[in-house]
């Protein structure tokens, strides 16, 4: 008996200690295994004139799509042809004159159409039949979503409630749904609506709500939470065997009904759906259980089943970035879709909420456990700091490679070259600017002088608006770091007193900014607003100013260019620049591979890629173009009317007064003045994160009055100090 | 016969120590080992560089001030805790309802770092209550958390977190003295004086031993306040030891790190192993 205690003591001993299992030590590029067959994407165009997609429902046994303002009809074939385009007669017999019609569902018997008045902007809410009768509806709430089922039935949402309209017009409500409803899809004899509260499944053959399946409603509420803040294009649609495919920027998804999980079977980081400029409008599942995905821009692509294609991915990739980032979202989704032996895993530190210091561990963690990645996006980090470590590769040894026949803005892509060696390169840049009435204009050179200029204006004029416009105090103080940044750290050490007035220069940006008691919604619902979005408002009213950097041809540089044409005439005018020095710039995607990584020659593969010319064209809105091949096509653009905007208007914020001016494409001159003037650009901005999060906090806690301006300069001083001693 | 059942013992002795002496291994000996190794090495390419880690964090600005004010809290916080919460316990075991007051004494620690923190905030920030007192008397603020006074806000959560503990275990050792040798001392005509330092504190060294060991390794949990209130770069005054190992660590400086770490050790090591002797001396 002694003898099975002492054993069973023993032994219940070494239990507690099973857990202590090896780690497995995984190569690099070991080969993904995974079965046989998987899905491969081809892609059409319908067109480059589109407004967005309509919801594709198979109408006279075609999968069809319209687009939902003109009423061009979109036929996709099965065998693969072109897509015929027509326009649908039925809806443009009832196009208004003025105003705007948007096509909410579509399906065998008719549409539901929205109509808007050019003359009133009143709405009005009609169910169109095939043979052209028009029945109008009684609705006053605004209706985002649509479908029509199977049988025919429509429902729609509208105000907070799912609804139903019958054939007589009646609008029947069927179940509350929350205020911000992402989507809804009618499959089968289900009604699935999501909404910030979660998902709603409404039962429409027992016309009651139904439980939604535990595995659907965690998917969905997980890719929801995961994409935060940003839009969340998500679309459902019948497939075969009892079962939904979803369609979203991560892929699509299978999940079979009252199963306990969703299987991924197409991965978006690969094809389309992960293209971030692209938008995902719906998903079709085809009898031959091959899918059919549009987006708005007007792309269509099929996803049909090969059993013979091969899963195994001789090659993985790792890329890592503190932070989620456009331009390199856009740059391994076009890689991963032009070389699909290649498996790309791509980790963001700063996801989920996790903060800047946890994020840097875990990338520690990694590195010192050999699980270095390949390649990194280095915004944010502390560059020079992993040089002095020998943690980045010298690219300069391939240059030949990223750099072929010269083609590249070597001002801006090897903007941090230490003597002959290159260890980041720059994929995009952007260039801060200045904007105000002209005479103003010449007096703001400094973020003194426009602290001065608010506070004096916000006295003498002290019923406008804002004077600047910033969303949060923090977006002021990194805005305004870019400003005085090369003040601030010029001599290679920190100034205290020109970190006092910078602090005390934003303190009286944010005091005088906006009238005191009022608060003015912005309504940009905390997105970056950019630098022209801002100059609107120096047209809009007199003596305001706005400051920001200019991203991009199409919506920032162009406009800017074509302000000479307003009418009436107006004073806005802009200068690059931050006031003491008109050759800044900010490099962005600063991209660099890893020493310890295991894959360089894929990383260099990457490289050379992302600074080719033609994904250099992708996600212009994130920044100019550093290869001049493309800087020349976006140049030419201004050959095609397509890309001129004609009869722009802004009112003036009392409303008294509307300008109006034609967006032109930039001219040959203007191309030719920006591109010498994109050459002389010689001083970046890059401060790593950590230590523009000591200057943000202390600018925050001044701004707030928690702490005085001295007091908030010296607590950052010494705490920079502090991190220099290390 | 005898031997041979010793020797069975000790091998069922190995055997029942075998996991734990392991999980020791495994965990915090093998690893400190390489940390010593690493301390002769270049951080990420692992180059031998000799001692220069240990000379460059000998001149390093900072591994000195984190040194200072480690060694300063530790030097303040220990012998309070230690007179505060012996003179505590001593009263406690004159009066009745001691039960409920070691309950009562326990609540700081079951306090979670984060609430308290919070509590400290409310407190002590520059527009905290403490401020807010301040100000409506007549007196100027004071930024307690971003001055010297951090320190000693740094200090007084110390001992307010492991007072009652410390209380706890001294009155427990007050407990165990025999209650008979207090009153023969009493017969002998002995005052409360005398019982106190001719009886109870020389019958405590067992316990002193204990709670100063144990308040030596709380001490440095003190990083956990320190780093909520005032993130990684507080004020001078409480710049630690762990802010400076967290902050290396999350700028790649391990080999800095793991000669500090070794020259911490040493120190600490040497510090106990002379307690050790003086305490095994005096017995």
């Amino acid at each position: 008996m002694k003898r099975t205690l002492k054993a069973a003591a023993l032994f219940s001993a070494l239990m507690t200690f099973s857990s202590l299992s090896g780690c497995s030590d995984e190569e690099q590029q070991q080969a993904v295994k995974l079965s046989k067959g998987g899905y491969v994407e081809s892609v059409m165009e319908v067109g480059s004139d589109v407004f967005s997609l309509s919801e594709l429902e198979l109408i006279d046994n075609k999968l069809t799509t319209f687009d939902s303002m003109f009423c061009n009809e979109y036929v996709i074939p099965n065998d693969g042809s072109d897509v015929e385009t027509s326009v649908n007669q039925t809806m443009k017999k009832i196009e208004p004159s003025d105003g705007y019609m948007t096509l909410l569902a579509s399906s065998e018997n008719g549409y539901f159409i929205s109509r808007t008045s050019g003359a009133s902007f009143e709405t009005e809410y009609l169910l169109l039949s095939s043979e052209g009768e028009e029945k109008k509806l009684d609705i006053d709430d605004f209706i985002a979503h649509a479908e029509y089922s199977e049988s025919g039935r429509l429902f729609m949402v509208g105000g907070e409630n799912l609804c139903e309209v019958a054939e007589n017009g009646s609008v029947k409500p069927l179940m509350t749904v929350g205020e911000n409803v992402i989507n809804m899809d009618v499959i089968g004899d289900n009604v699935i609506v999501i909404d910030e509260k979660g998902v709603h499944f409404y039962d429409i053959k027992n016309d009651k709500e139904a439980e939604a399946p535990k595995a659907l409603s965690d998917f969905l509420a997980e890719y929801v939470n995961k994409a935060g803040s940003e839009e969340v294009r998500i679309d459902m649609c019948k497939a075969p065997n009892d079962s939904i495919c979803i369609a979203c920027s991560d892929g699509i998804y299978k999940y079979i009904l009252n199963g306990n999980n969703v299987e991924q079977i197409v991965d978006g980081v690969s094809c389309s759906l992960g293209n971030p400029s692209l938008k995902l409008s719906s998903i079709y599942c085809c009898d031959d259980e091959s899918m059919v995905v549009a987006f708005d821009e007007g792309t269509i692509s099929r996803f049909s089943y090969d059993p013979e294609m091969e899963n195994d991915k001789a090659v993985v990739l790792k890329v890592y970035a503190l932070e989620k980032d456009e331009v390199l979202s856009q740059l391994i989704n076009g890689y991963a879709s032009q070389n699909r032996d290649v498996k790309i895993d791509f980790q963001i530190g700063m996801k989920d909420g996790t903060t800047y210091e946890d994020a840097m561990k875990d990338f520690t963690t990694q590195v010192l456990s050999g699980n270095a990645p390949d390649l990194i996006m280095l915004d944010g980090m502390d560059i020079d700091n992993y040089i002095d470590k020998n943690m980045l590769c010298d690219l300069s040894s391939f240059e030949s490679e990223w750099n072929k026949d010269g083609k590249l803005l070597d001002n801006i892509v090897k903007w941090n070259k230490k003597g002959d060696k290159v260890y980041n390169v720059a994929c995009k840049f952007t260039i801060p600017a200045i904007g105000a009435d002209s005479d103003d204009l010449k007096k703001l050179n400094s973020l003194e002088n426009i602290a001065g200029f608010i506070k004096d204006n916000r006295k003498q004029y002290d019923d406008r608006f804002p004077l600047m416009y910033f969303e949060k105090p923090e977006q002021l103080v990194k805005t305004a770091l870019i400003y005085e940044s090369g003040d601030i750290f010029g001599s290679g050490k920190i100034d205290s007193d020109k970190l006092e007035k910078f602090f005390g220069s934003c303190y009286d940006i944010n005091k005088y900014n906006e009238k005191e008691g009022e608060y003015v919604s912005y309504g940009y619902d905390g997105n970056e607003m950019s630098f022209v979005d801002r100059l609107f408002n120096v047209i809009r009213e007199d003596h305001t100013v706005a400051v920001g950097t200019v991203n991009t041809f199409n919506y920032d540089l162009n406009i800017l260019e074509s302000l000479n044409g307003l009418t009436p005439e107006n004073n806005a005018d802009y200068k690059f620049g931050t006031g003491r020095n008109g050759k800044v710039f900010v490099p962005k995607c600063n991209l660099g591979i890893i020493e310890a990584g295991k894959n360089h020659e894929e990383a260099e593969k990457f490289i050379a890629y992302a600074l080719g010319a033609e994904p250099q064209k992708l996600a212009e809105e994130s920044g100019f173009s550093v290869n001049t091949d493309a800087l020349s096509w976006f140049y030419k653009k201004n050959e095609n009317d397509i890309n001129n905007f004609y009869g722009y208007d802004l009112t003036s914020l009392d409303e008294s007064k509307t300008f109006v001016f034609d967006i032109k494409w930039i001219t040959n001159k203007q191309a030719k003045e920006f591109d010498e003037f994109i050459r002389t650009l010689d001083t970046p901005f890059a401060v790593d994160k950590a230590t523009e999060q000591i200057i943000v906090n202390n600018g925050i806690e001044c701004m707030n009055d928690s702490v005085s301006i001295s007091v908030a300069a010296s607590k950052t001083v010494s705490q920079l100090e502090l991190k220099m001693k290390e | 016969m005898t031997k041979c059942k010793t020797k069975k013992q000790n091998v069922y002795c190995l055997l029942f120590l075998l996991p734990s002496l392991l999980g020791v291994m495994i965990f915090i000996f093998i690893p400190f080992l390489d940390s010593v190794r690493k301390s002769f090495f270049t951080a990420v390419s692992e180059k031998f560089i000799g001692a220069k880690n240990y000379e460059v964090i000998m001149k390093n600005d900072a591994f000195a001030l984190a040194v200072k004010n480690t060694a300063l809290f530790t030097a303040v916080c220990i012998p309070a805790l230690i007179i505060i919460s012996f003179f505590l316990s001593y009263l406690i075991t004159k009066i009745k309802c001691i039960r409920l007051i070691k309950s009562v004494l326990l609540f700081p620690l079951a306090i979670p770092t984060a609430a308290m923190v919070l509590i400290w905030q409310i407190l002590f920030s520059d527009n905290g209550y403490i401020n807010n007192i301040l100000v409506s008397t007549g007196h100027g603020s004071v930024s307690f958390l971003s001055s010297k006074t951090a320190f000693w806000v740094l200090v007084g959560s110390y001992i307010w977190k492991n007072l009652g503990y410390t209380v706890i275990l001294w009155v427990t050792g007050i407990m165990k003295i025999s209650g008979s040798v207090i009153e023969a001392a009493k017969v002998d005509g002995a005052g409360e004086a005398d019982i106190l330092f001719r009886i109870i504190i020389p019958n405590l060294k067992p316990t002193l031993y204990t709670i100063t060991i144990i308040s030596f390794l709380n001490s440095f949990k003190v990083f956990r306040e320190a780093f909520l209130v005032a993130g990684a770069y507080p004020h001078d005054s409480i710049y630690l030891l762990q802010h400076l190992f967290n902050n290396w660590f999350i700028n790649m400086d391990l080999d800095k790190m793991a000669a500090a770490a070794v020259l911490v050790f040493s120190v600490i090591f040497a510090a106990i192993v002379l307690l050790q002797r003086m305490w095994n001396k005096e017995e």
